[in-house]
């Protein structure tokens, strides 16, 4: 096995993460070789550096830092007591125009005499669309019975321009 | 995020309490847990102003699931997870790197103890050269390293936060050593 393929291993075997079966033969390799020696003792001196550093600190403000969190965290809670008292004004609003807009109007009431004639008018049967219509009656002709009778046709167009309703009706009378 | 005994025990109740809605209980796990947060997302994101926003971003998510935390298990692995993918969405969103100048790239030894004001504006040069080295790993490779070895989980945990299985998180893992080892010694 060359060095370049022990140098993982190395690695692995300098942070004690190599597989028991594994470490004899790196171990056997370091002692032979002074390149891969030298690297895992590089390796080593690097972590042990590493595990020295105290945390790195210098440069914060962490009153600032809280003081940040706690404003943010505050925020949302203002936040919503604003929405709430905006919707609560906007509600007023609209329900002030609203009266406004459409003010009930009070009428005088009628007579007494006059209200149970309206009340009379109102109880009364109403009286028959053909009496309301004012229809004038257009002159006829009744078709004798040899005769054969004329029909008269409706057509009922629908919304699909294909289908069209045929009414055929046959009459006796005649418009002149 | 550290579950040190006493701070576990106050941290459930202020837990109990933030779950209420108290505020001032949540502000409090805020302060318990914000300088982890933030050390996390600026690993993560390379910005001061970018880990600003995730951490924001993080303690919001956190707040409004509060109610969804066991509070046994405490808001610390919730925390990770969250701010992994805070740092995501914010460098998904800004599509842009604020990184530090990535010049004159140095030996990056580790740090000896840190006392007198030369050393700490060198130690402030290592974390910055450390945050712009980390930001050009790949994104996952980034999240899996950082967790694994600057925040101390296994890989169990760290694939849990990521939402991957152990063997893929091993190998990110030690593929982002081998790329941090290239970029520290200005082999890549």
């Amino acid at each position: 096995m060359k060095c370049a393929e022990f140098e993982e291993r190395i690695a692995f075997y300098a942070g004690g993460d190599l597989a028991a079966d594994q470490r004899p033969a790196v171990e056997e390799h370091l002692r032979v070789c002074s390149g891969c020696a030298a690297l895992a003792r590089e390796l080593e001196e690097d972590r042990a550096w590493l595990a020295s550093r105290p945390p790195e600190t210098a440069e914060a403000d962490f009153a600032a830092v809280r003081r940040e969190i706690r404003r943010k965290i505050e925020r949302p809670r203002w936040i919503w007591k604003w929405i709430a008292a905006a919707a609560a004004v906007l509600l007023v609003c609209a329900v002030v125009v609203n009266v406004r807009r459409a003010p009930v109007k009070e009428r005088p009431l009628p007579p007494v005499a006059a209200q149970k004639e309206v009340a009379a008018v109102i109880a009364a049967p109403r009286p028959k669309e053909a009496v309301v219509r004012s229809r004038v009656r257009r002159p006829v002709r009744k078709v004798a019975l040899g005769e054969p009778a004329p029909q008269v046709e409706i057509r009922i167009a629908t919304r699909n321009p294909n289908v069209t309703i045929i009414l055929l009706h046959e009459t006796r009378e005649v418009l002149q | 995020m550290d579950d040190a005994p006493e701070r576990t025990a106050g941290e459930v109740q202020l837990l109990t309490r933030a779950k209420t809605g108290d505020l001032d209980a949540f502000e409090q796990l805020v302060a318990l847990h914000e300088r982890r947060v933030f050390s996390l997302a600026l690993r993560l994101t390379g910005s001061v102003e970018d880990a600003k926003d995730a951490t924001q971003e993080a303690f919001l998510r956190l707040h409004r699931k509060i109610r969804q935390i066991d509070s046994g298990r405490g808001v610390g692995p919730w925390l990770y997870s969250v701010t992994v993918n805070a740092c995501h969405d914010i460098g998904r969103d800004r599509q842009r790197s604020r990184l530090v100048a990535m010049e004159n790239w140095q030996s990056l030894a580790p740090a000896d103890a840190v006392s007198t004001p030369e050393d700490l504006f060198a130690d402030r040069q290592r974390e910055e050269r450390l945050r712009a080295v980390l930001h050009r790993l790949p994104e996952k490779e980034r999240a899996a390293l950082v967790l694994r070895e600057m925040e101390g989980l296994t890989t169990e945990e760290v694939a849990h936060i990521l939402g991957s299985s152990g063997a893929t998180v091993r190998s990110q893992i030690s593929m982002a050593r081998l790329r941090l080892r290239k970029l520290l010694r200005g082999k890549l």
